[in-house]
């Protein structure tokens, strides 16, 4: 892009007169038409009646003026109509800028006409500092894929993946087990309908077969994963399954004469014998699990006695190939999803219950394999609630479907056996919105027994094997004995075993918990590298249908890195290459790992994974990195510019980096609500806290600024993760570079702000302003 | 009398943790003996009604087997906090220790060891035991065998 | 194998034969023992009840008297071994604590469960074995506070250790699953509440009736006053009839390393032990009454 010219425009607009009251609006303008560069300062009249801005737009045509500086109150949407106005006119949207002197406080504050009509030329020379380096910016176009990688094909990620072909796209659904269906396919019935779940997930299946745009590689999972949003690289590895998919057609045949008998514990099989029930178990050679989809058989290759070949000899087919090797296969997608579920906390882990020692005492999940099994069901039976859950030695958090699993089974028990007892021992029951009607419904229900307490331990009856439970039923007191034939443990859901080692091939930070990270309330299936969206279980327990709305969710996120192109805005990082030293720092510290070695080996961003946020350029020790509508440069301008003195020579000057998210609106809402804010301060909006380096710190009190406010968000309320605790760890450094200023440490302080702060805000300049005037003048003042 | 939770001593405030789930209770030997169970006894506590709590009859029975503590979900020493409760009773005089528990004090300061038959006499002083022929009959046995000095 | 040896009152009194049955099984297990000279009571569950920073000093004493040799501690008393490893917990919580008992380098304790099962293990002790106890069928008594809080130092499960039933194997006895291994036996009980003491120890025996066992084994002298001395009251109390002889593990571990059951003290058992030395000796392996 050529060079804009240097000519400046600036342009007053005085709605209501409130700056004319408050200032001497005529100093000002002749004052700054004098100003070097100024090609034409005016005061519009009515920039929004038909010929409000003819002005400014004929003298943009012919090129006399290169860049804008609007001086007064415009509101976003004004600005957006100003870039677009004049954009037709050919100029740059990024050559304008806005300086509201009403925000900063000039017309309220409590200052003389002279003082404020001094303040407010010192705000517009900052901006215009500003405006003369602006650069001409354009978006930059990188390129999609139309296809979509779904790892983990559980109902979430089917559900994700039928949306997704819906709308066109192609999935590459990633599925480490040899079938579909994750979890849910190994439940008896969920609710609130009680229905069979294989009917949704054979509806799923049967739609992204019909699309002919779902490609299923089961047995695989993803080793590596390059590139950016919009154009990743994955590497798949796919273990061998014997079996050819396409010859194969399920008959049978091969597993009728294979030799070996294995047990297979898809997760809902009872493990060890319950009494009647007959132990899982299949051959070496069997249906693809947890659901026969791909209907090709596979093969447990570690069982095969040496030398066997009968499935090979059997297959009417041709289809066993027993020498079969993995193999790897590379994709082009333009986003991915996560979608690998969870797994059944272990309960064995929970001694006190003697899951594991005794065989009538079950999980949840294995209770759905009882019930879908033709065994009589048994007679009495236990719920124990939060097993694993909601305590400190084990799962913290509540996993959300327990208590209505534990409904839903003991419901369908009683219609399985109505002479049936069963016994839900709880502490809460938690069956939000319509799960409630569940809940009423059986307690109404005879024969099953509601005890408000939890038991401690299981002892089985060493004649009959039953077990004894004892109980305090905590809202009488008392004490409950009973003696059951089956104890089902309501334990809760861990991120799925498969999810440490995909958070390290894909780089996915995780919380404590184990659950890949995101912003939960305002983008629950973003996860912290962009491109890559994370749904259902995988980023918090929920239920079926949460994770399938979670799913189409991150599906709907993820649309916008596929379709050809992405439209990446231009005020993304750029890196210094004469500055940097390749100390990396940016490189770990980037929240969002952008990052990567260009082929000098410099850092580089990588523009698809960026979010803009800035903390490259606060974090860098070189001040080598610069937001491009941001530039280390532009801003020390406008601190040089702020630097000259506009209080009263004893008062105190204050410098405000406010992040543009919380802190500034705080900031601006203090003047708007009449807030007394001292006249000390002028801020500057950052993108976020985390953009402050500290060498614009150290830059700001050397001009003989007498303190530097940052205000940041909360701590964990950060939309880019840290970016406040990031400059508070950098505070170590700066009291280094302080101390050889001889400067005190005290003249830079954090604050952190929400939203509607505006008074915490003014009592924090109030405080910070009261501190530096007992501090006495900054040492480098002229 | 009411008193505010925070006004429980340091020692009884993870009492304040607890959820009343009634683990406690159900895998404690001698929860049932008395009219309070050790989760009403915690309940008292985190309403801050200490002296209620203090006064509570499961304390005399709580033999410290520990089943409580490492099964609370909320990683309360629940029998620490009994203990702690028993002795701030005892302090406040709600109640009296008894004649074991004097001599058991008794000797360990004079001695800094205990002599468990002397001990066993003391404390069984002034009262029948429960079942007086059997335990005539082992006083007999123990010194035949040479388990007394 | 070297420890300091920490006996506790009980094995000076009423458990002398587990006091026996260490001495004469430590050595044939190459395990050598000094007591620790001057030791002091533990405080027991009484010194707790009364005054904290009293029962802490208690235990303290001996730590302290101890540390500067550097060995670690056998107790083989649960309650000895509790109230010890409670003040090494409470140095870690309570910072200056340590300054204040004069435990600048708190030695490690360990109960006698621990050092036979950890540290020398069931392999050496199997090797020593002479008469394996064939076909005895063992029941394991664990009581509280060998398994909590602090179970074997953190290295035995909370609810299920498993300790105890494989040094009965490695005696080449039968260890029987015994769901009840953790309940109390009612000792602290056992001067203030009689009558609930007596009925938490009938209730172990009961349960270990049905499973006809030729002998309980016990790792705490409190449990084993209890299960032992006082099971005819027990019996009494519930309406029972027990006759099941309680052995010290050290004992049971002895017999099989072909000690003589007087030098392991088991003529001091007041539950007679004959229908056990009786089957014993019916495996073929000769007892005498005298070594």
């Amino acid at each position: 892009m050529e060079t804009p010219s240097s000519k400046t425009g600036l342009f007053f607009w005085d709605q209501g007169g409130r700056l004319g009251k408050a200032l001497d609006l005529n100093w000002l303008l002749s004052k700054l038409s004098k100003t070097k560069g100024i090609s034409c300062c005016s005061l519009l009249e009515d920039p929004w009646g038909p010929e409000g801005l003819s002005q400014v737009v004929e003298k943009v045509k012919k090129g006399e003026l290169g860049r804008l500086l609007w001086v007064g109150r415009f509101s976003r949407e004004q600005q957006g109509i100003l870039k677009e106005k004049l954009a037709e006119e050919g100029l740059n949207p990024y050559l304008q800028e806005w300086c509201d002197l009403e925000e900063q406080g000039v017309c309220r504050d409590g200052l003389e006409q002279t003082a404020r009509s001094n303040k407010a030329l010192l705000l517009i020379q900052m901006c215009l500092a500003r405006v003369r380096l602006l650069e001409p910016l354009a978006p930059v176009e990188i390129p999609a894929s139309e296809s979509l990688l779904v790892i983990g094909a559980g109902a979430a990620g089917l559900h994700a993946a039928v949306s997704l072909t819906n709308l066109g796209k192609e999935v590459h659904l990633v599925e480490r087990q040899s079938g579909v269906g994750g979890k849910v396919a190994s439940l008896h019935r969920f609710y609130p309908r009680l229905c069979d779940p294989r009917c949704g997930l054979e509806f799923s299946i049967q739609t992204l077969i019909d699309s002919g745009r779902a490609r299923f590689h089961t047995l695989s999972r993803v080793v590596s994963l390059e590139g950016g949003p919009g154009n990743f690289q994955v590497r798949l590895e796919k273990r061998p399954r014997f079996v050819d998919e396409a010859r194969c057609n399920a008959c049978g045949e091969c597993a009728r004469v294979c030799p070996v008998q294995v047990g297979v514990s898809p997760d809902s099989q009872p493990q060890g014998e319950l009494p009647g029930l007959p132990a899982a178990a299949t051959k070496a050679i069997h249906p693809s699990l947890p659901m026969g989809f791909p209907m090709a058989y596979v093969v447990e290759r570690q069982h095969c006695p040496p030398g066997c070949r009968e499935c090979e000899r059997a297959c009417p087919s041709k289809a066993v190939g027993l020498d079969q090797e993995p193999r790897e296969e590379e994709l082009l997608v333009g986003a991915v999803l996560v979608t690998t579920g969870w797994d059944p906390y272990p309960l064995f882990k929970v001694e006190e219950f003697g899951y594991g020692l005794y065989p009538n005492v079950i999980s949840n999940l294995q209770m759905e394999g009882l019930l879908g099994s033709p065994v009589e069901a048994p007679k009495e039976v236990g719920f124990i609630q939060c097993v694993g859950s909601r305590d400190e030695r084990h799962l913290s958090y509540c996993s959300t479907v327990c208590c209505s699993v534990s409904l839903k089974q003991a419901l369908y028990l009683k219609q399985r056996r109505p002479d049936a007892s069963c016994y839900v021992f709880y502490q809460d029951i938690r069956s939000p919105g319509f799960q409630e009607e569940l809940y009423q419904k059986l307690k109404d229900m005879e024969g099953v027994t509601f005890i408000r307490g939890i038991p401690s331990t299981v002892r089985p009856e060493a004649e009959t094997g039953r077990l004894r439970l004892r109980v305090e039923d905590t809202l009488s007191g008392r004490e409950v004995n009973l003696a059951l034939d089956l104890l089902v443990l309501a334990g809760g859901m861990v991120p799925s075993q498969g999810s440490e080692e995909l958070a390290q091939v894909l780089r996915l930070p995780r919380n404590s918990l184990g659950f890949f990270e995101s912003h939960l309330q305002c983008h629950p299936e973003e996860s912290q590298r962009t491109g890559i969206y994370v749904g259902g279980c995988s980023r918090e327990p929920m239920g079926v249908a949460a994770s399938i709305e979670s799913a189409q969710h991150a599906a709907l996120e993820a649309l916008r890195f596929t379709g050809g192109s992405v439209l990446i805005d231009p005020r993304y990082p750029v890196v210094d290459k004469t500055k940097c030293d390749k100390c990396k720092r940016c490189m770990e510290e980037c929240p969002f790992g952008s990052f990567y070695f260009d082929e000098n080996e410099f850092p580089t961003p990588h523009l698809g994974r960026c979010r803009q946020c800035g903390n490259c350029v606060g974090i860098c020790p070189l001040a080598a990195i610069s937001l491009r509508n941001l530039t280390i440069k532009q801003m020390a301008a406008q601190i040089q510019a702020a630097s000259a003195s506009f209080m009263d020579g004893k008062e105190p000057t204050v410098f405000a980096f406010l992040c543009q998210n919380d802190a500034y609106h705080a900031a601006k809402a203090a003047v708007e609500e009449g807030f007394p804010v001292p006249p000390n301060v002028v801020f500057v909006k950052v993108p976020c806290a985390g953009y402050v380096n500290n060498a614009l710190i150290a830059d700001a009190l050397a001009l003989g600024i007498d303190g530097v406010l940052i205000g940041g968000c909360e701590d964990g309320q950060c939309h880019y993760v840290k970016g406040n605790q990031l400059v508070r760890k950098r505070s170590d450094d700066l009291s280094d570079k302080l101390q050889k200023m001889m400067m005190d440490r005290d003249r830079v302080r954090f604050v952190n702000l929400e939203i509607r702060d505006s008074e915490k805000y003014t009592a924090a300049i109030e405080q910070f302003v009261q501190d530096l005037r007992a501090m006495g003048p900054n040492p480098f003042k002229i | 009398m009411m008193e505010k939770r925070d006004g429980l001593p340091e020692e009884l405030l993870p009492a304040i943790r607890c959820v009343q789930c009634g683990k406690c209770s159900s895998g404690c030997p001698v929860a049932f003996d008395t009219a309070h169970t050790p989760r009403k006894v915690i309940r008292l506590l985190q309403r801050g009604w200490l002296e209620e709590a203090g006064r509570s009859p499961f304390l005399g029975f709580c033999a410290q087997c520990q089943a409580c503590t490492v099964r609370c979900p909320r990683g309360v020493q629940v029998s620490e906090v009994l203990l702690a409760l028993h002795r701030l009773a005892r302090a406040k005089g709600w109640v009296r220790p008894d004649g074991f528990h004097r001599s058991f004090e008794e000797m360990v300061r004079q001695r800094g060891r205990i002599n468990e038959f002397r001990l066993g006499l003391v404390a069984q002083a002034g009262r029948l035991p429960s079942h007086p022929l059997e335990d005539l009959l082992l006083l007999v046995k123990m010194l035949l065998r040479g388990k007394l000095p | 194998m070297r420890y300091l040896y920490y006996p506790g009152c009980s094995l000076k009194g009423t458990a002398r034969d587990y006091e026996e049955s260490l001495l004469a099984v430590a050595p044939a297990l190459g395990v050598e023992l000094q007591e620790v000279e001057g030791w002091r009571c533990c405080g027991a569950s009484a010194a707790r009840a009364k005054d904290r920073k009293w029962a802490l000093c208690l235990s303290a004493a001996t730590l302290a008297r101890t540390q500067d040799l550097g060995m670690e501690i056998l107790m083989p008393c649960s309650s000895c071994y509790a109230n010890h490893l409670r003040v090494l917990t409470d140095l870690e919580r309570e910072a200056g604590l340590g300054a204040r008992l004069g435990l600048a380098r708190p030695p490690r304790v360990k109960h006698l469960l621990e050092v036979l099962a950890l540290d020398l293990g069931e392999e050496a002790i199997k090797e020593r074995v002479v008469r394996p106890l064939e076909g005895l069928r063992v029941l394991p008594y664990y009581g509280c506070l060998v398994a909590r809080p602090f179970p074997m130092g953190g290295k035995e499960s909370l609810e299920n250790p498993y300790s105890l039933e494989r040094l009965i194997r490695a005696s080449g006895a039968d260890a029987l699953f015994y769901p009840e291994k953790l309940d109390c036996c009612g000792g602290p009980l056992l001067f203030a509440k009689e009558r609930v003491a007596l009925r938490l120890a009938a209730g172990i025996l009961r349960e270990a009736q049905r499973l006809s066992p030729d002998c309980i084994v016990v790792v705490c002298p409190l449990c084993h006053l209890m299960l032992d001395a006082k099971q005819r009251a027990a019996s009494r109390e519930s309406r029972g009839d027990f006759k099941i002889p309680v052995l010290y593990l050290t004992q049971l571990l002895g017999l099989s390393l072909g000690l003589t059951p007087r030098r392991l003290g088991i003529h001091r058992l007041i539950t007679s032990p004959a229908s056990l030395l009786e089957k014993l000796g019916s495996v073929g392996a000769p007892y005498s009454s005298e070594s």
